[in-house]
């Protein structure tokens, strides 16, 4: 049995573990950060089973490919690979061409952000700005990382 | 753009293939998709959660006797990756030199580290922690609990001394907030309260071997950490010092912010930007662009070596295994490697990928690693 309270440890840890393939912290990666992404790709799409889909691919790939895993921060490739796969998905089921048009549309239109360490630190923010709109438990638990992350 | 332009676009992107301004279009366009729906209720996302678990794991069920090909694979991909970038050309030779590897293997290092105190009583620290906080009058460990028989005399500010041996690790949090990562064989000096500095005055602390740190902002008073022939200024950023006495020269790397390098020997000083990496001999400062993510994958427990000779890679092993490195022919050591092992693994899975490259042969005896013509 384990006496290591996975939750108390943060995020770098959890990613050490999950490369040694420890089933334990990749059940508590999943626990932090699941809430969080499907309400992020959720309002985004309004399509309950493509978000599960999109996150079903996204942790299985967390777990097959641990050992190979190159990141600095578990956080940011997490936001990356939501990132990716609702990109493909808009893109490549676009039925209607709506989102085609949004993109066309937002090339004529809008300035854009060059600086990529601004650009990332948008694409973060934007999917954490989520958190105080979550519900009480779901936001407890994704919270444990941050703060661990802050702590340090 | 048309329709086919957009995909082909997006395309890239999923592949990684854009170029720096259609990363930033694909970007900002997403930074600004519009919500369609209203964020779902506690019910909804349990049941999502829960939902996707299950799946995941009936998968898991599944995968597991596929599991031992997708090793495999993985393996072979790693072991390719590495003779890839294999610098002298030479064709890769998929067969392993396996012999020489014994049956009984060296483990990797732990977290492992001692705080000596300035009355030179020394404490070993848990190795069923990861790290430690020092606050004003007491330590405790990450999750909260005492260290045991501390009590840090709260009336006079003292020089602690945190060290690891040869393998061995640990995570400190400064009294100001900093946090800092040992890597193997490192110690670091420092004071137990930084409360009594008055304005403008320095927080000090002393280094040998290597660390990262994570300095907590505090513009009124510069942290300062001093090696041998240098030292370097910050006021709250992120980079890394490899000092190792057996090394020539002392790597500092920026990952965040901006620090002053100030060599002792040369009387001169360098500002570093994010992903610069200054190198200080006894007479010279140089300054290159690396890429941090190799400079820093020790705290992520990886051996990371981006281009370097085989000399500096058997000396972080030997700091981390505990072994000592002999060479049949000291030429080797000039061979260049470049690739990433995971750290927790026995000395014969970094030596075999090593060897995977068909370059090197390794013997090991005891706590010996001799390394020889293929």
């Amino acid at each position: 049995m384990s006496i290591i309270d996975y939750s108390l440890l943060p995020d770098t840890e959890l990613v050490i573990r999950l490369k040694e393939g420890d089933h334990d912290a990749y059940s508590e990666i999943y626990q932090r950060f699941f809430g969080l992404l499907y309400a992020f790709i959720y309002k985004r799409l309004k399509d309950k089973e493509e978000s599960k889909d999109i996150l079903q691919k996204l942790f299985s790939d967390l777990w097959l490919k641990r050992e190979t895993l190159d990141f600095p921060v578990l956080s940011s490739y997490l936001y990356r690979a939501v990132r990716i796969k609702m990109i493909a998905l808009m893109v490549h089921k676009d039925a209607e061409e709506s989102y085609i048009q949004s993109f066309n549309s937002f090339m004529e239109d809008d300035t854009i952000i060059t600086d990529h360490l601004i650009r990332e630190r948008e694409l973060t923010t934007m999917i954490e700005k989520e958190v105080d709109l979550l519900p009480d438990s779901v936001r407890k638990v994704f919270l444990r990382s941050k703060q661990t992350i802050k702590q340090i | 753009m048309d329709k086919y332009q957009a995909k082909a676009l997006v395309d890239k992107y999923i592949e990684g293939d854009c170029s720096e301004e259609e990363m930033a279009l694909v970007e900002n366009w997403y930074l600004q998709l519009p919500y369609l729906a209203d964020a779902p209720g506690t019910g909804q996302i349990i049941a999502a959660k829960n939902n996707v678990w299950e799946k995941l794991m009936s998968r898991r069920q599944n995968k597991l006797r596929l599991y031992y090909r997708v090793a495999m694979t993985a393996a072979a991909v790693l072991i390719i990756g590495l003779g890839a970038v294999w610098f002298f050309n030479k064709s890769f030779s998929p067969e392993l030199h396996l012999a020489s590897l014994p049956a009984i293997d060296i483990a990797p290092g732990t977290n492992k580290a001692t705080l000596t105190l300035a009355d030179g009583k020394t404490i070993s620290l848990s190795g069923e922690q990861t790290g430690i906080k020092i606050k004003e009058t007491e330590l405790r460990y990450d999750d909260g609990s005492r260290v045991a028989s501390n009590s840090l005399d709260h009336v006079k500010v003292q020089m602690l001394i945190a060290a690891t041996p040869i393998g061995g690790t640990y995570r400190l949090v400064l009294p100001d907030g900093t946090a800092v990562w040992l890597n193997a064989a490192t110690s670091l000096k420092f004071p137990s309260s930084f409360k009594k500095l008055t304005e403008g005055q320095n927080r000090n602390v002393e280094l040998t071997g290597e660390a990262y740190f994570e300095v907590a902002k505090d513009n009124s008073h510069p942290f300062i950490v001093k090696t041998r022939l240098q030292e370097v200024k910050v006021l709250g950023t992120h980079f890394n010092i490899n000092s190792y006495p057996d090394d020539v020269d002392i790597k500092t790397t920026l990952l965040e912010g901006s620090v002053r390098v100030s060599s002792f020997g040369k009387k001169d000083n360098v500002f570093l930007k994010p992903n610069q990496q200054s190198i200080v001999t006894a007479n010279s400062i140089q300054v290159k662009t690396v890429d941090p993510a190799d400079v820093i994958s020790w705290k992520m427990g990886e051996f990371g070596f981006g281009g370097e000779p085989l000399r500096k890679i058997m000396k972080k092993i030997a700091r981390w295994y505990n072994v000592d490195i002999v060479y049949t022919d000291q030429s080797l050591g000039d061979k260049i490697f470049s690739g990433t092992i995971s750290k927790y693994g026995s000395i014969t899975e970094v030596l075999r990928l090593l060897e995977a490259t068909g370059e090197v042969k390794f013997k090991i005896d005891g706590r010996t690693v001799t390394v020889s013509n293929k």
